[in-house]
């Protein structure tokens, strides 16, 4: 038995979770270790799972780690700031670490959720990746950001919006895992945005009516024709440009885009259920992080699939809407609206607002329940 | 030997697509080319975890024969990268 086995052996099960979830690699592994021998001698399983749920809904404590590829590509690079540790001076170090914080601030305070995996993840960044790497990308793990390629695209930690963007793909890798392909892929593209966009406004303190909707208005280098790579407002509007060309986004279903590169348009297609939002959000009005915010939250952690489809989207954020804020509610109509403005209606069998054939909805005042009217089946129990 | 390049994802989601014939080269680069391509034993691999990378399409026909191959940022090994930035670099856009 190595030595630090030993050292582990004395410590609680709950300061080992701690550490198999939260600490660094080596830490990891023993606890792990040490957890699974202690449960597999003591029987505690069942403590130790009960125990690990507990940590999961504690309020968590941020890790973040920035490391710097120095133009490389091997991943992470040379660690540069930990958490606490003090700025460094470096403009993609210090808005990894300060963007990472932010976003791990709005997942726990707006939507009380511990960090990206809820259960306390550590925030892994790596900048000045590659050589004029014009990306930003989460790999599975952590993040990267490339410093741009010094003539379209400036570093792509310099907006906000980005950085929330990729942690974002942690949350939905952790919860419903869309396909990265078509339309799911489309809208796990689409809940990066939502969330990106989100950050950004909660950190500005900004309502909806006060955002510019636009994400990544920070990485078109001033020689590009443009406001930003993505318009949520009013997809494909963002850039015109003699070299980078036309922002491709579609607004609405009638102009979905048929391909088979970048995973079937993912980037682009992500328009539709975009601007879906941004309708729903303004609608609604007030503050998009509490309300809109989080009906799409819930939404894709408890009804969405990885395989789902627009339609599943616009079905699993209306039934989201009615159960945060109560059948035929405002924000729940706001949220049909939207998406029959985009060309993505809800399911008509949804729709509380719409009569539907052979039922009828009587209400109860313990909160209602529908009888069938005219049909021979048997009445549904509340 | 003609061949074409598309890039097309990453966060922005911007295309890029370059097409070269060998046939107005100078011997010099035509040879560096065929060098790159060699190394590159190009075959097709994509990194499943990874999101917003680039998808590199390559198209080559060479004396008749057409190969395609589908890659990403993350999958590729280091001989298709540096084949691959030479094509932004030195082919021309379309
Ligand atoms: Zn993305």
């Amino acid at each position: 038995m190595r030595r630090t086995n030993v050292i582990c052996g004395f410590l609680p099960p709950y300061i080992l979770r701690r550490l198999a979830e939260a600490g660094d690699e080596g830490q990891r592994e023993v606890a792990r270790a040490t957890l699974d021998m202690s449960a597999h001698i003591r029987g505690e399983r069942t403590a130790l799972a009960a125990m690990a749920a507990m940590m999961a809904i504690a309020t968590g404590e941020k890790r973040r780690t920035v490391y710097d590829a120095h133009n490389l590509r091997s991943l992470p690079g040379t660690r540069v700031r930990g958490e606490g540790d003090p700025r460094r001076g470096d403009a993609a170090v210090d808005e990894a670490y300060d963007g990472s914080g932010r976003t791990f601030d709005f997942f726990e305070k707006v939507l009380g959720r511990n960090s990206v995996d809820g259960r306390g993840l550590r925030l892994d960044s790596t900048v000045h990746f590659g050589v004029r790497f014009a990306n930003a990308q989460w790999n599975g793990r952590q993040m990267i950001y490339g410093d741009g390629d010094g003539q379209l695209f400036n570093r792509f930690t310099k907006s906000l919006d980005v950085i929330a963007h990729e942690l974002s793909h942690g949350v939905t890798q952790y919860t419903a895992n869309l396909e990265y392909l078509d339309q799911s892929g489309a809208l796990n593209e689409h809940f990066s945005d939502v969330f990106g966009i989100l950050v950004k406004q909660y950190s500005l303190k900004q309502s909806a009516k006060k955002s510019d909707w636009l994400i990544g208005a920070e990485l078109l280098s001033k020689r590009v024709r443009g406001v930003a790579v993505r318009s949520m407002k009013a997809p494909g509007s963002a850039y015109d440009d003699p070299i980078l060309g036309r922002d491709p986004q579609p607004a609405h279903m009638k102009d979905f885009l048929h391909t088979d590169e970048d995973n079937g348009g993912v980037h682009t297609n992500s328009g539709i259920p975009n601007h879906a939002f941004y309708r729903a959000a303004t609608l609604i009005g007030g503050n998009a992080w509490d309300t809109a915010g989080k009906v799409w939250y819930h939404a894709l952690t408890r009804h969405l699939r990885a395989d789902a489809q627009f339609r599943d989207c616009a079905d699993a954020t209306y039934e989201s809407a009615g159960a945060l804020f109560g059948p035929r509610s405002e924000p729940q109509a706001a949220v049909a609206e939207a998406w029959s403005a985009v060309g993505v209606p809800v399911s008509p069998g949804l729709r509380e607002d719409v009569p539907r054939a052979m039922t009828a909805t009587i209400d109860f005042p313990s909160g209602g329940a529908e009888l069938p009217f005219l049909s021979t089946d048997e009445p549904r129990r509340a | 030997m003609r061949i074409a390049l598309t890039r097309s994802g990453g966060f922005t989601g911007t295309r890029v697509r370059v097409e070269l014939d060998t046939a107005g080269l100078p011997a010099g680069e035509e040879q560096r080319l065929r060098d790159l391509l060699a190394a590159a034993e190009l075959k097709a691999s994509r990194s499943p975890a990874v999101r917003d990378a680039f998808t590199y399409d390559l198209a080559i026909e060479d004396g008749g024969r057409l190969s395609t191959c589908r890659t990403d940022d993350s999958a590729m090994n280091d001989h298709t990268r540096e084949l691959v930035d030479w094509l932004l670099e030195h082919a021309p856009r379309v």
